[in-house]
């Protein structure tokens, strides 16, 4: 087996996850994994441009009123968004003692997100917590971004992150990469470690239990009688491709590790 | 009574001069033999009125203590009211809470004697106690399932909107963008947002077409995000119903916990229900603490609106026993008397809450008994006003000085006023109480009862045994040495002359006790366990050396002859008179020269210190009665052709007191008959008008005082002072003083007429009228009468016209 040695958690602030309770969600996952925080804010260029369009107008979902989308006050807007974002990693660093970095770029929010991040990487991903939730464009591409880039994926829950409870690896076998990340984690936490692998490749291993299927009923139901803090799995093992939604029905942070 | 012919004085015995107590009468060795005699001695009349001062109940019937200090009177009151404090049962305690429905009015709870404190416990524990079970409720994964599964099943609505107008927007080829501000709609592509180079270089109508389409999808967004509102609110409220809900439950039983103890309470138990419900509607208090961790200012504030819901114990009766209070207060300002509100600085206001209510002496002593010393009460301004309210309103109501006279525009409290059941107790000295009552009617009102402390009790065998008692639990309370028989005996004399009687024993007894703490210091430098007589005299001797400069001054500037006191020989119109000076407590006898002048006039005595203004009234009243005794002895037939002038020579300060009128009586009746007066003699005593010479206060320090002129001059055995006959019983005198009239060098006469005192003063008799109705040749009288009618002869010569025409007495 081998395990892959993190370096860094990597969060994009720009979409809208810029919000204080997603930031204190990364960081304490920081502190967890003993990582440092990288948070990047990215101009999305493809906004800025649009604002040349003459018929372009842009509503406020306090007040309801329209106004033409003007390309200063709109790097206006973003600055200051950008320096909230900045001003909540720096207390949320300060709360949990983690280090933490934070760059502002402008271009395509995805391509820096896949430049960004390398293979010791943990890319966070976390749906607005807004009305347009998972609907959102900029989510929807910085999710299908994580997808692709060589980084693993933390996908939280759209609701509070839990502060308790085992963690769950759900590994394909004994040698799957992120069975040693969840023992790690769960050393760190010390909270109790639940293994979940297919029966076939359980063999003579004790205290796992048997993952009869790959669905997110055959999760839920072999994990009825758990309330986990954490789920990790491999990109390759099963459910890998499917951490978003576990995320969402578990309602717990998924780590989905490359 | 009028002066009948005088028989020749004789000097007083020494026995007359001293009153000894008889060691047989005190039957004990030393005073740690003795049974001790706790409290006050004697003062039957005082007693009864403070006994029936605080028996009595209805308002009003507050008591006024009055004694010759208000030192002596605070002690002795003291220990009568700690005694009727221990049968009188403890009033409530009082508790200040916060007015959930006006803040402004912090509300005033009373709960039985000593249950405030557990009250107070009882809430601190129930806040203490939800600070860390109600985060812990609402982190906890049921609470959080429960409240994510509420929240995402009301945004589900909102985000199923937002998704089908999603959907409809990319079956147009448009995208919905988040901005920082909002949202905006773009055309899109290939599912990315088309540049606007590359739609600029669309077909017109393409880009008509998206334009129109955004247009549409604008009105659909506007629709969608108008109804985020209503769902926010659907959130927020579930939210907070589940909020008030789990906060109910866990609340549950801490609450029952708190109120468990009080059950019996129903104001009580009315509060923590309103308290609960606030508590209810304030769970975020509780819930925030975990962000107030990294933020101290949140925090602070958190803390602070947390306080609202403890309790100010403002006064328990746990903290001093279940018995009635009696509480002195020696400093009575306003704010000492009715409480006061506190104020903190903060962010540069002040600012106030409920908590900060203090308690005033009228709340720790209601129910019981307040203590005051009426010269330190009106000696603060505001307060005698405010204790006179307080009683008529019989309620206590925390006034703010600085809000009278205008000096705090902060925004204060009204606490709810607490209904006040006390006895008031002023004490103080008996002028004040006078002056008092004459300039303010509401003094009757407020203080019917008036307890007159006696000075002195009577010296009877019982009675000196019964200041042995005392003096004997005096040494022990105080940790002092105990004291022999002699020792007690001599005390008792001392007692005696404190009292200025032979039949007499002073009740000041903190001068007792003062002295009892000096010869316990003084045995024990000579190393005595037991303190002796020798210690005593010792003690009494050191007490008159510290205080005693200013006598031995002015007994320097007359044995130098700077102040002039004659003490042999003898002058026409000259006596030694003698007054006595009391400085700080410390009172002694000073012979003073006074000097008559006559001569032909209209009648006039000249009071000489009235003329400067340095004779008080009593002294001048003396004046007019010698004008009273020549006009009835020598002005029944003619009017008195003579004018007089009366001084004390070299004094120059005021004078009061008719001590000296029969010494200036002498000197006139001298002053007329031209008859020399001795100078060895010193007088003192008043007069009437009829002669008889009558008693007067400080007799033994004037002796005292004109005996060491003489002993400094060197005895003759032909000195001695004349005192008024009724002072006799007064005479405590040094041990010196009765040694030297014991041996014949020096005499005290007791003066019953002014014929007995001027006969000893000139050697001539006073005389009567013959049948002839003339006075005998060689008395008083006959030459006085002599004089007088060749000073009518020379007023008829001159026309009967006065030298002067100033003010004067008329004879």
């Amino acid at each position: 087996m081998t395990e892959t040695r993190f370096r860094r958690l990597v969060l994009e602030l720009g979409h809208g996850a810029a919000d204080p309770a997603t930031i204190s969600a990364a960081a304490s996952f920081a502190r967890i994994l003993g990582l440092d925080l990288f948070a990047l804010f990215v101009e999305d260029e493809a906004l800025l441009r649009v604002s040349d369009l003459p018929f372009t107008r842009e509503i406020s979902p306090v007040t309801f009123r329209w106004r033409p989308l003007q390309a200063g006050q709109l790097e206006i807007d973003l600055r200051a968004t950008a320096d909230r974002a900045r001003r909540h990693l720096a207390a949320a660093a300060r709360a949990t003692g983690i280090r933490q970095s934070f760059q502002v770029y402008r271009g395509d929010p995805g391509s820096h997100v896949i430049e960004t991040c390398v293979a010791t990487d943990i890319v966070v991903v976390s749906p607005p917590r807004r009305v347009e939730g998972d609907t959102a464009h900029g989510y929807q591409v910085l999710r299908e971004t994580a997808r692709l880039s060589a980084a693993s994926v933390l996908w939280l829950p759209p609701a509070a992150v839990p502060r308790s409870g085992p963690i769950v690896a759900v590994a394909a076998d004994p040698d799957d990469p992120g069975l040693g990340v969840a023992r790690r984690v769960a050393d760190q936490t010390r909270e109790r470690l639940v293994v979940l692998m297919p029966e076939a490749a359980i063999g003579d291993a004790v205290a796992v239990r048997p993952l009869r299927g790959e669905s997110l009923q055959d999760l839920a139901a072999t994990l009825d009688d758990v309330k986990e803090r954490l789920i990790v799995m491999s990109r390759a093992g099963p459910l890998g491709d499917m951490g978003a939604r576990v995320s969402v029905q578990r309602g717990v942070p998924v780590l989905v590790v490359e | 009574m009028r002066e009948a012919s005088p028989a020749a004085p004789q000097a007083l015995p020494p026995d007359r001069l001293y009153r000894r107590t008889d060691p047989a009468a005190l039957d004990f060795a030393t005073t740690e033999e003795m049974a001790q005699l706790p409290g006050l001695i004697h003062q039957p009349r005082a007693r009864e009125a403070i006994g029936f001062g605080t028996c009595i109940g209805q308002p009003g019937f507050n008591i006024f203590a009055v004694g010759d200090t208000a030192g002596r009177v605070r002690e002795a009151i003291r220990l009568m009211l700690d005694e009727a404090a221990l049968s009188q049962r403890g009033p409530p305690d009082w508790v200040y809470v916060y007015n959930f429905a006006d803040p402004q009015r912090p509300r005033a709870l009373s709960l039985p004697a000593g249950r405030a404190p557990g009250f107070q416990k009882a809430v601190h524990d129930l806040i203490a106690e939800l600070k860390a079970a109600l985060p812990a409720v609402f982190e906890s994964e049921d609470y959080q399932k429960q409240r994510g599964a509420m929240e995402q099943a009301i945004q589900a609505k909102g985000q199923a909107a937002f998704a089908a107008l999603n959907e409809k927007a990319q079956a147009k080829n448009i995208a919905i963008l988040r901005t920082p501000a909002g949202f905006t709609l773009a055309p899109m592509r290939d599912g990315k947002i088309v540049p606007p180079a590359d739609f600029n270089a669309w077909p017109r109508d393409e880009q008509l077409a998206i334009q129109q389409a955004i247009e549409s999808l604008e009105k659909d967004l506007e629709d969608t995000l108008r109804g985020m509102p209503r769902l926010e609110k659907e959130t927020r409220d579930a939210v907070q119903a589940l909020e008030r809900e789990t906060a109910r439950l866990a609340m549950e039983h801490p609450v029952e916990q708190a109120k468990a103890d009080f059950a019996d309470l129903p104001e009580i138990l009315a509060h923590l229900e309103t308290l609960t419900a606030d508590l209810l509607q304030n769970v975020h208090l509780f819930t925030a603490r975990q962000e107030a961790a990294a933020d101290p200012v949140l925090a602070m504030r958190l803390d602070g609106a947390l306080e609202k819901f403890e309790i100010n114990v403002l006064i328990s009766q746990s903290d001093h026993g279940l018995d009635a209070p009696v509480v002195e207060e020696l400093n009575p300002t306003l704010a000492n008397l009715v409480g006061r509100i506190e104020y903190m600085q903060m962010q540069g206001a002040l600012v106030t809450n409920f908590r900060q209510i203090k308690a005033g002496a009228l709340h720790r002593a209601n129910g019981g008994t307040l203590l005051l010393d009426v010269r330190a009460l009106l000696s603060e301004p505001y307060s005698w006003a405010a204790l006179k309210r307080a009683l008529t309103r019989r309620e206590i109501v925390i006034e703010d000085v600085t809000r009278f006279i205008g000096m705090t525009t902060t925004v204060s409290l009204e606490p709810d006023p607490i209904p006040l059941n006390i006895k008031v107790v002023l004490f103080g000295d008996r002028s004040l109480y006078y002056m008092l009552s004459a300039a303010d009617p509401d003094l009757a009102r407020h203080f019917k009862v008036l307890a007159d402390f006696d000075d002195s009790f009577e010296r009877t065998v019982e009675n000196e045994m019964m200041l042995a008692r005392m003096i004997g639990a005096m040494a022990k309370q105080e940790g002092l040495k105990p004291l022999d028989r002699e020792a007690v005996g001599r005390i008792i004399e001392h007692a005696a002359r404190i009292a200025e009687d032979q039949t007499h024993l002073t009740l000041r007894v903190e001068l007792i006790r003062d002295l009892v703490t000096e010869i316990s210091h003084w045995a024990g430098v000579a190393h005595r366990t037991v303190a002796t007589k020798d210690d005593v005299e010792h003690a009494i001797a050191k007490q008159i050396a510290r205080a005693s400069r200013i006598r031995d001054l002015g007994q320097s500037m007359i044995v130098r002859n700077i102040a002039l006191i004659d003490t042999s020989g003898a002058q026409v119109g000259q006596v030694n008179g003698l007054s006595v000076m009391s400085l700080g407590g410390f009172a002694f006898g000073k012979p003073t020269r006074i000097t008559c002048s006559v001569r032909p006039g209209a009648g006039r005595i000249v009071d000489i210190e009235r003329e400067v203004e340095l004779g008080g009234p009593l002294h001048s009243k003396g004046v007019l009665i010698l004008s009273g005794y020549l006009a009835s002895r020598y002005g029944q037939d003619t009017p008195i052709s003579l004018n007089a002038s009366l001084v004390f020579e070299q004094s120059y300060g005021g004078v009061d007191g008719d001590s000296a009128s029969s010494t200036e009586l002498y000197a006139l009746l001298s002053a007329i008959s031209e008859l020399p007066l001795r100078q060895d003699i010193a007088v003192t005593g008043s007069v009437n008008q009829h002669g008889i010479v009558q008693a007067i206060g400080g007799a033994n320090d004037k002796i005292e005082g004109y005996f060491d002129i003489c002993v400094a001059r060197g005895l003759t055995g032909t000195q001695g002072v004349m005192i008024p006959a009724s002072n006799a019983q007064n005479l405590m005198l040094r041990a010196d003083v009765t040694e030297a009239c014991a041996s014949g060098k020096f005499s005290i006469w007791p003066i019953e007429t002014i014929g007995q005192g001027i006969e000893l003063l000139t050697g001539h008799a006073m005389g009567e009228r013959g049948v002839d109705g003339i006075y005998p040749e060689g008395t008083v009288n006959r030459a006085v009468v002599d004089r007088l009618e060749r000073f009518a002869r020379v007023v008829k010569e001159v026309g009967g016209k006065s030298e002067d025409g100033g003010k004067g007495d008329k004879t």
